[in-house]
């Protein structure tokens, strides 16, 4: 609320706060929005649903994402962030040297592998050999939550 | 926030002006300002609807972005043995304990269909993960110390869905060392 002593005072010069705080919502929320975005890296997959399991939240911080691209889609296999890799043996040296690349940032960086759950076990196992070779050793398989537990 | 912003527009429309100007009590110095005002005074009685429909806009993005969509995904943490050591343990004769091969094969697209077998004599029939559990939790710590190795491997083309499934049987029976093997077929 504007005080009679401010209305007498600086008259004509008072700024219009609404618009401006209206402004600065909106960038907040776009910001919000942007990182979320940043965090996400996901490839639309339907996770294993597994029964009574005993899982952990995936980690949040110091991650690296894998996802395993289903067969029937287009595009390389695994998918790194922006970078695509095949299942080939170029490819899979490739994955290595950037999860080399990631352990030399963060040695205690944590691979979180994300397969559909139609995904045949011969086209995941390249994924945990990988790193493996890399030479990290903390591994995170996403499931999805059970509905019934929560 | 916005809400009280909004306030602070609905009384520079000076509602409550014409009533000060008449009583006399206080001119606050605004007399033309006023004048200009009392001419719009029915208009004053409408509501600021742009700040209004701002900051309802804001709300809706606020609680669409903090509503959680997506489903909510669990993780298995695991630990990969290195490299050198998943070739010693390659050779079961290098070791002197030999780890329990438990082999997982998809009979079909379902959630159930699968099968589970082991190499081990202790265990016998299974007929599914809950029967895994039941039966390794019961040999550990008698004949199983908890840091035996157990290896999930599946044969060619079986899902990951039951792959994961094996997975969590076994450490769900205790068992800390758990690893996968490398696919048989290729």
């Amino acid at each position: 609320m504007r005080s009679r002593v401010y209305q007498r005072g600086a008259t004509g010069v008072n700024a219009n706060m609404t618009p401006m705080i209206d402004v600065v919502f909106l960038l907040i929320i776009f910001f919000m929005l942007v990182s979320q975005i940043q965090r996400a890296r996901l490839v639309d997959l339907t996770l294993p649903e597994i029964a009574d399991a005993k899982t952990d939240e995936p980690a949040r911080e110091s991650v690296v994402v894998i996802n395993v691209v289903p067969q029937d889609r287009e595009g390389a296999p695994y998918r790194l962030g922006t970078l695509d890799f095949d299942n080939d043996r170029a490819g899979l040296d490739g994955l290595v040297r950037q999860l080399v690349r990631e352990r030399e940032r963060d040695p205690q960086s944590i691979v979180i592998v994300r397969a559909d759950r139609t995904e045949t076990y011969e086209r995941v196992h390249p994924v945990l050999q990988a790193v493996s070779d890399a030479g990290l050793t903390r591994v995170q398989l996403l499931t999805l939550t059970e509905d019934s537990e929560r | 926030m916005s809400a009280k912003t909004t306030g602070v527009d609905l009384r520079s429309l000076d509602w409550g002006e014409p009533v000060v100007e008449r009583s006399g009590e206080q001119p606050l110095g605004r007399r033309t300002s006023t004048r200009r005002h009392t001419g719009a005074r029915k208009a004053s009685m409408a509501l600021n609807f742009t700040a209004m429909i701002d900051v309802v806009f804001l709300l809706l993005l606020y609680f669409m972005l903090t509503a959680d969509f997506a489903k909510q995904e669990d993780a298995f943490s695991l630990d990969l043995p290195g490299q050198g050591a998943a070739e010693v343990a390659d050779d079961p004769f290098a070791l002197p304990e030999q780890p329990i091969l438990v082999s997982v094969r998809s009979s079909g697209d379902g959630r159930a269909d699968y099968a589970l077998t082991t190499d081990s004599p202790l265990v016998g029939e299974l007929n599914g993960y809950e029967a895994l559990t039941t039966t390794l939790g019961a040999l550990r710590g008698d004949l199983l110390a908890s840091d035996h190795e157990m290896v999930i491997a599946p044969e060619p083309g079986t899902r990951w869905e039951h792959t994961l499934g094996a997975y969590n049987a076994v450490t769900r029976a205790g068992f800390e060392r758990v690893r996968f093997a490398r696919p048989s077929g290729g």
